[in-house]
């Protein structure tokens, strides 16, 4: 076929340096801030010392598993457009049934568990079915879930925390270090890299992007769209049920008030994290990215002494720049809306 | 065309306009006079800067310095244009999505134009808004009343309240200068040509008319004048009656397009791929036809007429209440889009904003949807393999663009169509389904994609193709067929199509409908 001659090229982007470097900015503008900030904590004076050192690295990677697991059930669905408010109440949950299995029916630590996989799961599908099913609109749909489990928890548990038969491997694993590094590492890893494959390097990852973008169209490619919306729901569930075994393991015991806390701290490091990495779209190393910031700048300023204020207004104040950075990049690229 | 000339000082001049874009020039030194009460073409291909040159209008891009836009005795620098200057200046424009609000009354809608009127304690004059919006109705002759929602009215009414939201009250038309953005381009034919008649009873008033347009013959029928933007700059500025439909075709592209009509080819050719029998679906009310393997079927028909309920129902869309489809000797029922896809079928739909693009994503991303699983390498996608397949389909369509990673929404809407095109193109399907496979797309690139499915039909594949243009598929389908009342009323074989012939059928009235 004939390439039009009177075609130009109106569309290009202003000159290749130009693009290049808003390429970067885009993508890798929060790992550069976050840089600065380990550096910036690493030679202060009031940090120097305790910041940089292995202890603050083990408290903080251990600190950041559960939330770091929450965040990537929140990107499964997300990357399909349906956001999953009920995804850390699931991990409260999950981490009762796997304390309550241990500690009221005295079951092996395996079906613990598979308990609580099976609890958070089960809440990821029931979501699906009813939003695919029935046509409840998700954000509804998940705040309903988000409000009913934390209920369901307080009547079953009484209240109470659960601590009692807690299976030592399972504590040990949570606060434990092999080879100077928190054990939950072992878990955390290829939990990352198993959804940052699914998502980046599958058909699957591909099709929920699809219907991400525009589930009409989806539809039309042959993409079965409520299938895969089920499908991803019940996998954030699933997801959610892994944080809640870690949870389990990193506190030793289960109360109804610690998993849904991790709301809004896990949905801030997705938003943080779609900044970063693939630009305006949730994606999980992004995510995980997003935690760590959050995580990092918070410990550097409490060993600084900052006062109760400060790590609130830090972790808001760089979401807020986060995303305005993002949609000044987006405007300027060409990515995303902006030109016709 | 003859005219009130009133006053034959120019009504909008534009001098030397030109803008740049870092290293790329999307308009140098274009200059475009319009009389009083004429109305002015502005045509070009996809990319030849006709946007832009609107949006400099409009004060939304700033031209570059040296450049002038005068309206009458004003004279402004196109560099210092601002939304609030254009329509200071009396520019009033009508965009190609008309901005109407389906759910709202007309009286509502011409009242977020002008502002509600309100009483002294911010209550809304509803009685005053009524009758200043039944006055407007009567001046433009819009077949509504108030009180009619807007997405009750038919495509020419809406574009033609639009243009009454924009003109507003004012008594001296001359003042104003009415500048359309493919109006009729989402308009069935015999709307599109009702439009026409009112434009031309607004210019015979003294309005002066700058519009854009794709259709050649609407352009040369409606326009006194025509100007031809070629790669940001003046190709040619000439009387429309000088003009054939050929020098139009070879000013837009710099190039002859030769379109050679279908020559007749012998019907009994290729084997029988698609029957159907008794379709009742929606507006279809018993569709039976056949097609054959090479075969390229145009279906004609009014809009409403079940034209692309019948292709959604071949794919598995929508489901059929009564009748059977066999393809390729097989009577299946598909249940979904992904069942026909796998039988090896493809459908482009008519709204590619809505259901066939994936605005956000990049053109790797949008040309490889529908072939997820043909670049799965068992452990991962080859992402590889999908640019360079991307880069090749790029280069087939000649599509205009940065590379295979720009984001679809970055380019024009013809760059996109061929975008989405060559998503299922790239497939060689058995049976390729397309509603509109050309709309919003220029004369080149139009030819490009007719060759296209010319190519794919000697390969063997069966083409149906639905268009409000008539004349395209009389020039590319070997068939064609009209949809009127749920049946196909006639069929039309080549050579022997005539797009006269094809409105006429289209538009015969039911015959018992007199009592």
């Amino acid at each position: 076929m004939t390439v039009t001659e009177s075609e130009t090229d109106t569309n290009r982007p202003q000159g290749k340096s130009h693009a290049l470097f808003v390429d970067f900015g885009q993508r890798y503008g929060l790992l550069v801030v976050l840089a600065g900030v380990v550096l910036f904590f690493s030679t202060y004076s009031k940090t120097s010392e305790a910041f940089p050192s292995q202890a603050n690295l083990v408290t903080l990677i251990g600190n950041s598993a559960v939330v770091s697991v929450v965040a990537l059930a929140f990107v499964v669905p997300l990357t399909a457009g349906v956001i999953d408010l009920s995804a850390a109440a699931a991990t409260g949950a999950s981490s009762i049934a796997t304390a309550s299995v241990m500690s009221r029916f005295e079951g092996p630590l395996w079906l613990a568990v598979l308990a609580g996989l099976a609890v958070g799961a089960a809440v990821g599908a029931t979501n699906g079915l009813l939003i695919t099913r029935l046509g409840l609109d998700p954000i509804i749909e998940t705040l309903g879930m988000s409000i009913l489990l934390p209920g369901v928890m307080v009547w079953y548990t009484g209240g109470l925390t659960i601590t009692g038969n807690i299976s030592t491997t399972l504590t040990q694993f949570g606060s434990l270090n092999w080879w100077g590094l928190p054990r939950l590492l072992v878990v955390l890893v290829p939990v990352v890299l198993a959804t940052w494959y699914l998502l980046e390097h599958t058909p699957y990852g591909r099709q929920l992007s699809a219907i991400g973008s525009n589930p009409k169209s989806a539809r039309l490619v042959g993409i079965r769209v409520e299938r895969t919306i089920w499908s991803s729901m019940t996998l954030g569930g699933l997801l959610a049920g892994i944080a809640g075994v870690l949870l389990c393991a990193r506190a030793g015991s289960a109360d109804t008030n610690a998993g849904p806390s991790f709301l809004f701290p896990a949905l801030a490091a997705v938003f943080l994290g779609a900044t970063t990495i693939k630009p305006g779209l949730p994606n999980p190393l992004g995510a995980i990215v997003g935690v760590f910031f959050v995580a990092i700048a918070v410990s550097g300023l409490s060993i600084a002494g900052a006062a109760a204020w400060a790590p609130g207004v830090f972790n808001g104040g760089s979401l807020l720049f986060a995303v305005w950075m993002t949609t000044r990049f987006a405007r300027r690229g060409g990515r995303a809306r902006g030109r016709a | 065309m003859g005219h009130l000339l009133v006053n034959s000082s120019p009504a909008l001049q534009v001098r030397q306009l030109s803008k740049g874009y870092g290293a790329t020039q999307a308009l140098l030194d274009v200059g475009l006079t319009t009389q009083r009460g004429s109305i002015h073409a502005l045509v070009g291909a996809n990319g030849s800067g006709k946007s832009t040159f609107v949006k400099i209008l409009a004060g939304i891009e700033r031209g570059d310095h040296g450049g002038t836009i005068a309206v009458g005795p004003r004279l402004v620098p196109a560099s210092g244009m601002s939304p609030d200057l254009a329509n200071d200046l009396g520019l009033r424009f009508v965009h190609q999505d008309v901005g109407l609000f389906d759910g709202l009354t007309v009286s509502e809608n011409i009242a977020l134009g002008h502002g509600f009127g309100t009483h002294r304690l911010g209550r809304i004059r509803w009685r005053r808004l009524e009758s200043e919006a039944a006055a407007l109705i009567d001046r433009y002759q819009i077949h509504a009343t108030p009180r009619s929602t807007v997405g009750s009215l038919n495509s020419a009414s809406r574009t033609m309240l639009a243009i009454a939201r924009a003109l507003g009250h004012d008594p001296d038309e001359g003042e104003r200068i009415l500048i359309l953005d493919e109006p009729t381009a989402s308009l069935p034919e015999r709307e599109a040509d009702l439009l026409a008649q009112m434009l031309k009873r607004f210019a015979a008033r003294g309005q002066t008319i700058l519009f854009i347009s794709h259709h050649l013959r609407e352009i040369l029928q409606l326009a006194d004048n025509v100007t031809v933007l070629r790669d940001g700059r003046v190709a040619a500025d000439v009387p429309a009656a000088d003009l054939t439909e050929d020098e139009l075709v070879s000013h837009i592209c710099g190039r002859r397009i030769v379109q050679a009509a279908v020559a007749a080819r012998k019907a009994d050719g290729g084997e029988q791929t698609l029957a159907v029998d008794g379709l009742v679906s929606g507006p279809l009310n018993g569709v039976s036809f056949s097609a054959r393997r090479g075969e390229i079927v145009g279906i004609a028909g009014l809009q409403g007429s079940g034209r692309s309920t019948l292709l959604r129902t071949l794919f598995g869309h929508l489901s059929a209440s009564q009748g059977s489809v066999r393809l390729r000797g097989e009577t299946r029922r598909l249940a979904e889009p992904a069942d026909a896809i796998r039988r090896g079928i493809a459908y482009l739909s008519e709204d590619r904003q809505g259901e066939a693009a994936f605005s956000g994503l990049s053109i790797r991303e949008n040309v490889v949807a529908a072939s997820l699983r043909e670049f799965w390498r068992g452990l991962r996608m080859a992402h590889g393999a999908e640019s360079r397949e991307t880069e090749r389909q790029i280069e087939r369509f000649g599509v205009v663009t940065s590379g295979p990673e720009q984001a679809l929404d970055a380019l024009s809407g013809g760059n996109q169509q061929k975008v989405v095109l060559s998503r299922w193109l790239r497939r060689e399907p058995w049976l390729l389904l397309l509603d509109e496979p050309t709309q919003g797309v220029d004369v080149g690139a139009r030819a490009d994609i007719h060759a296209a499915l010319r190519r794919a039909a000697e390969n063997g594949t069966t083409v149906l193709v639905v268009s409000s243009d008539f004349e395209e598929l009389s020039l590319v389908c070997d068939r064609v067929l009209v949809l009127r009342d749920g049946v196909v009323a006639a069929e039309f074989h080549a050579p022997d199509i005539d797009p006269d012939s094809l409105v006429q059928e289209s538009y015969l009235e039911p015959k018992e409908e007199a009592s």
